[in-house]
């Protein structure tokens, strides 16, 4: 079997498994919506501030709901008796990197085209006249995040505090990242030139890469026992 | 051990079955030491001897929430095993789980779930197969099931591995008992 067979097999399981329970998506958007209306509310009806920090905030969203999706990442794989039925599969473990990180990245982008125009309507943003842009940074933003978060999520699945640990691990890890997503999504709904987003692009991209080869060559040490 | 040859390994809770069982599929890498399995070295050719063994977990793998068809579908995308039109509902039928194919595996008994793990291992040819506890939790029906089911290994040429505290067909007629006791492995003669 190709490992891109193995991929989509794994892709293809989780995202059948999410569609059938919603286990996740729902946690997801119940909590993303609470963050959203919570900082909305608390920053009050201050339109300039709210759209001064309002890349800010969505990233943040992003960001917590991100970690409560990670930490149920590998949940059916630990009531199907842990990661040996993949491990024991022939052929590259990587595949199960991949496949995970694929469905992580899909269940991400998903929400955020919830997350997106809520956010809009909540801080009075002019989403859709940068849609195409937007679109690019939520997409580098998320690679960024999944690719490192489903490699902590698969390091720390066994550790009887990895709720703990894994935002504890990850965050510092995502400073990068987040940095670019919300300085290039801020100055897009500023209405700069695209110019200006072109430094933060590349250092997502750059992180994107890296870690994307880096988590990727490790993640077999990462799993072995 | 002998190719085609079932082999039952007994011992007292915690003195090491699964452990070897573990090592033995390559999941667990050994502390020290060597070995080979079906002819190919414990360390650096994990990849080769995964495509020669399976193993089943006294938990099984199965995921509650996908139906006992696409458990399987997804076991052989996962292995690489061919499954021509009708193999998977054949495989079903000679399970006695015909009629459960379309259900999800979360409303499955206990014996329903082993005798769908066992299956699973039916998919793609192996030259030995290792089973952590198969009658864990079984009546006589599902031990039956079992038994029936490591007759097709055998006659298929595969070697199997028991590791079990319950006796069954299976363990009574194994060809060689191994029991572990103090961290040793020590025969015990043919069956339990």
């Amino acid at each position: 079997m190709s490992m891109t067979g193995r991929v989509a097999a794994i892709v293809w399981k989780d995202l059948l498994i999410e569609v059938r329970t919603k286990a996740s998506f729902h946690s997801m958007l119940f909590f993303a919506a609470l963050v959203l209306f919570v900082f909305s509310f608390a920053i009050g009806p201050d339109v300039p501030l709210l759209k001064r920090i309002a890349a800010g905030l969505l990233w943040i969203a992003i960001i917590f709901t991100g970690i409560l999706s990670l930490s149920r990442t590998y949940q059916a794989e630990e009531a199907a008796g842990g990661l040996e039925g993949l491990r024991m599969a022939p052929g590259d473990p990587r595949a199960i990197y991949l496949g995970k990180l694929f469905g992580n990245i899909a269940l991400l982008l998903a929400m955020e085209m919830i997350l997106f125009p809520a956010s809009a309507v909540l801080f009075q943003l002019e989403i859709a006249r940068h849609a195409l842009p937007l679109a690019g940074i939520a997409i580098l933003g998320t690679v960024g995040f999944s690719v490192v978060g489903t490699f902590y999520a698969a390091l720390t699945l066994n550790l009887r505090a990895r709720e703990i640990l894994l935002p504890l691990l990850l965050i510092p890890a995502l400073i990068p990242p987040l940095l670019g997503a919300v300085n290039s999504t801020q100055l897009i709904l500023d209405g700069n030139p695209l110019g200006e987003v072109v430094v933060w692009v590349r250092l997502m991209v750059a992180y994107d890469v890296t870690f994307f080869v880096v988590c990727t060559w490790i993640f077999p040490i990462a799993v072995e026992e | 051990m002998a190719a085609g040859s079932s082999v039952v390994l007994t011992g007292a809770n915690g003195s090491g079955k699964t452990t070897l069982l573990r090592i033995v599929s390559t999941l667990l890498r050994p502390s020290s030491g060597t070995g080979a399995i079906c002819g190919l070295p414990l360390d650096g050719a994990a990849d080769r001897i995964r495509g020669r063994v399976g193993y089943i977990s006294s938990r099984g793998t199965l995921y509650d929430d996908l139906t006992a068809s696409e458990n399987l579908r997804f076991a052989a995308r996962l292995t690489g095993a061919s499954t021509p039109d009708g193999r998977i509902e054949d495989l079903l039928a000679s399970a006695g789980l015909s009629r459960a194919q379309n259900q999800r595996v979360r409303t499955f008994s206990t014996g329903m779930r082993r005798r769908l793990s066992l299956t699973a291992l039916l998919l793609r040819p192996l030259e030995l197969v290792l089973m952590d506890e198969p009658y864990a939790g079984l009546d006589t029906e599902g031990m039956a099931m079992v038994d029936h089911m490591v007759r097709e290994f055998l006659n298929a040429g595969t070697t199997v591995i028991i590791a079990s505290h319950q006796d069954g067909e299976a363990t009574r007629q194994a060809t060689d008992a191994y029991r572990i006791e103090g961290g040793q492995l020590m025969p015990v003669g043919a069956g339990i």
